[in-house]
């Protein structure tokens, strides 16, 4: 009791997920994209990766 | 069932973009056998293959950019859990085409109403979701625990696993470090 850690997401994952679920594909935070091309799918998200632009 | 088509309308309507992520999740474990720790990429197979009626296994492959060995454990699997039929070309045998059937057809229905009926829109979450992670193949229970942490905000791990799907705690357990590990969760320290 009283002793119970808590959790959060992470701002940036919870970004992400509220983009992903407006549709807001082209918009997402590419930083998140994985560089290894091995793993990658669908054309639009292995789409080389776009900067962040928050600043 | 029309029971499932009101519940979803009601949901459609009543649920945050984030909350109806949980209810696609939900939707997709009913359509891969129950089974929460199936990977998001077998979820995205499954749904090409519904998307593409009567696909071949190369089609899927190069769709999705997958190899054939990694290809080839989902497409088995998918087939012995009852999620796809295969049969062999009329023009030739050793073609083998694929459909989804039965229940499996059924519950990615469901989750696709959350996706305006859009296979390449329940394709390109399940993929963004993948690429939040780094060093971990995602399963339906990470994608889980992940958007009932969207939903959230801020929780207790039994407050988190009570969204969560039915396993060993140590599964759920397992599941949340991966996430804490890959930074998308963060502990916040304790409230004593």
């Amino acid at each position: 009791m009283g002793n119970a850690i808590k959790i959060e997401i992470s701002p940036r994952a919870l970004r992400q997920i509220e983009l992903l679920m407006s549709g807001s594909v082209p918009e997402l935070d590419m930083a998140f994209a994985k560089q290894a091309s091995g793993s990658k799918t669908t054309q639009e998200i292995s789409a080389p990766t776009i900067a962040p632009t928050n600043v | 069932m029309p029971h499932n088509g009101l519940k979803n309308a009601h949901n459609q309507v009543s649920a945050s973009r984030v909350q109806q992520l949980g209810l696609v999740l939900d939707h997709l474990v009913d359509a891969l056998g129950g089974d929460p720790s199936c990977t998001l990429r077998r979820a995205i197979i499954l749904a090409d293959i519904d998307e593409n009626p009567g696909t071949t296994q190369s089609g899927v492959m190069e769709r999705l950019n997958l190899n054939k060995s990694a290809l080839n454990r989902d497409i088995e699997w998918l087939n012995d859990y009852g999620c796809i039929m295969r049969q062999p070309g009329e023009t030739d045998g050793r073609v083998i085409h694929m459909v989804t059937c039965g229940y499996s057809k059924k519950n990615l229905g469901l989750a696709l109403d959350y996706m305006q009926n859009s296979h390449k829109k329940l394709k390109n979450v399940l993929e963004g979701i993948i690429t939040m992670f780094s060093e971990h193949k995602p399963t339906l229970r990470d994608a889980k625990l992940l958007a009932s942490m969207a939903d959230l905000k801020e929780a207790s791990r039994p407050e988190l696993f009570e969204r969560s799907y039915a396993g060993a705690q140590t599964t759920n357990t397992r599941a949340l470090d991966s996430l804490i590990d890959e930074g998308l969760i963060t502990k916040t320290g304790s409230d004593g």
